[in-house]
């Protein structure tokens, strides 16, 4: 079709390229200040390009002396066990709420969408509470648990699992297959997609986790990196703009090669669940 | 996103707040005194600002005079200080100390989870007396200042060498200098805080009290936004926009250096910080050339300028209290402070820590010490956080000439009222 309209093909991807570069801009701003000395930023703030791109100063001082190493890692284990946790739980509870009938399924899927619907900074307090009660302040266990299960994932598993035809389920079944060979073996291999937007979700949410990971931690060590780039972008009555700016290429990156390896989830899970 | 951080950090304020009052933290005053014995055991500070970066290795004497002290010091994120101890105070995991800013520390006081300070500790003569009340509620001291600074009139010194005229001394020369600014090619003659939200509010402050008039009662049990006295401080601050001789769009933030090298603006009312700014960006050679600082200029009751304090406050339920006082008794000491000031840049609370030749020979500062003198602090009330910030925001209908200065402090009243004073 587009082929018939040479222009208009054409005027379109103008426009596209035209609207992505305006999108893009900030970030490259971003990109090229992590390059940038304070003074520079101080005497030209809108400038663009930086004296001299091989200034890795700002990156040496996130890892040398503001511990960012110890930050990422962190915030890796956060994420990793976020990820693991929540497509295990989540696509058993999906499962379960579509394909195992039981009394009450109903009132339990209910209770997931008002969770969902509850705003989490509600929680927030009584959560704190909760971990201190149960002796997990200042540690990454702490941090992960209130996320382990997001009411959003166990409602993405459900919908998928939904539309897995129950006939397959059925035949193994009448071949004697368990419930866990049937999940494991019939159930996870179909819901592929699914588990990869949880995941990418899960993975988002966890690695830019802000206020909770801060209250949590007592001290620096159990710092994620979200948290770990506000302190270290701190100075003296200012804010070290270089190492902000260089703090948050560090914190993109991961998303960002992880954007390029699974692009086409990340449009699935936007269009499933209208989250960005 | 930011405004979404804000809400989210307000609820979590707001949850806490409500929280820890109902534990019914009642503040009591103890008469305890604190020996000279060196302190012992495992000390937590929390302290947010890139303070808690330098402070580790500042304390090294501290810690080899106290042999069997072990100080603990976590960074915090400034702007979510308040949010992660407020928290902390509910669940009852507090650290022993902690330094609050002057600006936002009213509604952690309310909580009345901070020791009061032991006899004897300190002496409040030996503070600035603004930075020091800041923490004293109904008599009692519940925290002690550690760094201070008062905003200052800073102005292009080449300009106003050029149109022969010294610094403005009063409202009426305030004008006239900006007017001349624009004869020596600055574009806007000064920078007006515009664009801050609560910091714009927190210059009006200065206004205000510059005009013998104040945003609350003198007991601190009720707003008096709306006063005559206010309003025609208003008018004043609003008719450098409608006489052209500040922009109501700017400097912003990191507009501010730029737009005060390049003549955009040729003066503004601002903290001693941006001395360094300048130097970053400029070198010291064009600051030693081109910067000079007076206390700000006079109104019908005199010069006031706005202070800003940070203190050092001990929680009631911390671990480790003797040590934490021990600690605070150190870092204000004048020449602990004068050391501080050497190593890091923040300014002495402690008044004869100025007599000091690293302090005294700068030049810059010297108005910064005299305006110390008589500089103001925000209300020091919780809701001031709410009020501050929408008097901040109407103040730009007044820039903007979109209200008169009696329409929007009527406003704001009505907010305030409803908002009380919190306790």
């Amino acid at each position: 079709m587009s082929g018939k309209h040479p222009l208009r093909t054409a005027l379109l991807y103008a426009a596209l390229t035209l609207v992505a570069a305006i999108v893009l801009m900030p970030f490259v701003w971003v990109l090229f200040g992590a390059f940038k000395t304070q003074g520079e930023i101080m005497a030209a703030p809108g400038a663009w390009l930086p004296q001299d791109f091989s200034n890795l100063a700002n990156f040496a001082e996130l890892f040398e002396r503001r511990q960012f190493g110890t930050y990422m890692g962190n915030s890796l284990i956060v994420s990793a066990f976020t990820v693991a946790s929540n497509v295990l739980f989540s696509s058993l509870a999906g499962y379960a709420l579509a394909k195992l009938p039981f009394k009450g399924s109903k009132l339990v899927f209910g209770c997931i969408l008002a969770a969902m619907m509850i705003p989490y900074i509600a929680l927030f307090v009584p959560q704190f509470f909760i971990i201190v009660q149960f002796g997990l302040v200042n540690t990454l266990a702490g941090i992960v648990l209130p996320i382990a299960v997001m009411p959003i994932a166990v409602f993405i598993m459900r919908q998928f699992a939904d539309s897995v035809p129950d006939e397959l389920l059925e035949a193994a079944r009448l071949d004697g297959a368990g419930e866990f060979r049937i999940f494991f073996g019939i159930f996870l291999p179909l819901v592929g997609p699914a588990i990869a937007t949880v995941a990418i979700i899960t993975f988002l949410n966890s690695w830019n986790y802000f206020l909770w990971p801060l209250i949590v931690a007592q001290d620096q060590g159990t710092y994620t990196l979200p948290v770990g780039l506000a302190v270290a972008s701190q100075a003296a009555r200012s804010i070290d703009y270089g190492l902000l700016l260089a703090g948050a290429i560090v914190v993109l990156l991961p998303v960002l090669i992880l954007f390029l390896f699974l692009q086409k989830y990340f449009v699935r899970g936007v269009a499933v669940t209208g989250l960005k | 996103m930011k405004s979404t951080n804000r809400v989210a950090r307000r609820a979590v304020l707001i949850g806490a707040s409500a929280l820890a009052a109902s534990l019914g933290l009642a503040a009591t005053a103890h008469a305890q005194t604190i020996d000279d014995a060196p302190a012992s055991g495992v000390l937590q500070l929390w302290i947010g600002g890139a303070e808690g970066e330098k402070l580790p290795s500042f304390l090294a004497d501290f810690e080899k005079a106290n042999p069997e002290l072990k100080v603990e010091i976590t960074q915090i994120p400034s702007d979510q200080f308040d949010a992660k101890l407020l928290t902390a105070i509910a669940a009852g995991t507090v650290p022993d100390l902690v330094r609050l800013y002057s600006q936002s520390q009213a509604s952690l006081m309310a909580t009345g989870a901070f020791a009061a300070v032991p006899e004897g500790l300190v002496k409040a003569e030996d503070f600035f007396p603004g930075a020091y009340a800041t923490s004293v509620k109904g008599g009692v001291a519940y925290g002690v200042p550690m760094d201070a600074y008062a905003t200052m009139f800073q102005y292009r010194k080449d300009l106003a060498d050029k149109a022969g005229l010294g610094a403005p001394k009063t409202w009426d020369e305030m004008k006239a200098f900006a007017k001349a600014m624009q004869g020596q090619g600055a574009t806007w003659g000064l920078g007006m805080d515009i664009g801050y939200d609560i910091y714009n509010a927190q210059g009006l402050n200065e206004y205000v009290h510059q005009n013998g008039g104040g945003l609350l009662s003198a007991d601190g049990t009720q707003w008096t936004i709306n006063s005559d006295a206010n309003v025609a401080a208003l008018d004043y601050w609003g008719s450098f926009f409608s006489e052209g001789l500040a922009s109501p769009d700017g400097p912003k933030f990191l507009d501010t250096v730029p737009w005060f090298t390049s003549n955009e603006i040729a003066g503004k009312d601002i903290g001693p910080w941006f001395e360094q700014w300048l130097v970053d960006a400029n070198g010291r050679e064009w600051v030693n050339a081109n910067l000079a600082t007076a206390i700000m200029p006079a109104g019908p009751a005199g010069s006031v300028s706005a202070l800003g304090s940070g203190s050092l406050a001990v929680l009631k339920d911390g671990k480790n209290p003797t040590a934490a006082w021990k600690l605070v008794r150190y870092m204000t000491q004048p020449e602990t402070q004068v050391a501080w000031y050497k190593y890091f840049g923040s300014l002495p609370a402690v008044k004869a820590a100025w007599d000091d030749p690293a302090i005294a020979a700068n030049g810059l500062l010297n108005a910064q010490r005299e305006a110390l003198q008589t500089a103001v602090d925000v209300p020091q009330v919780s809701t001031w956080n709410q009020v501050g910030t929408y008097l901040g925001q109407q103040m730009e209908l007044v820039a903007r000439g979109q209200a008169t200065a009696k329409q929007v402090l009527d406003d704001v009243q009505a907010f305030a009222e409803s908002a009380g004073v919190g306790n």
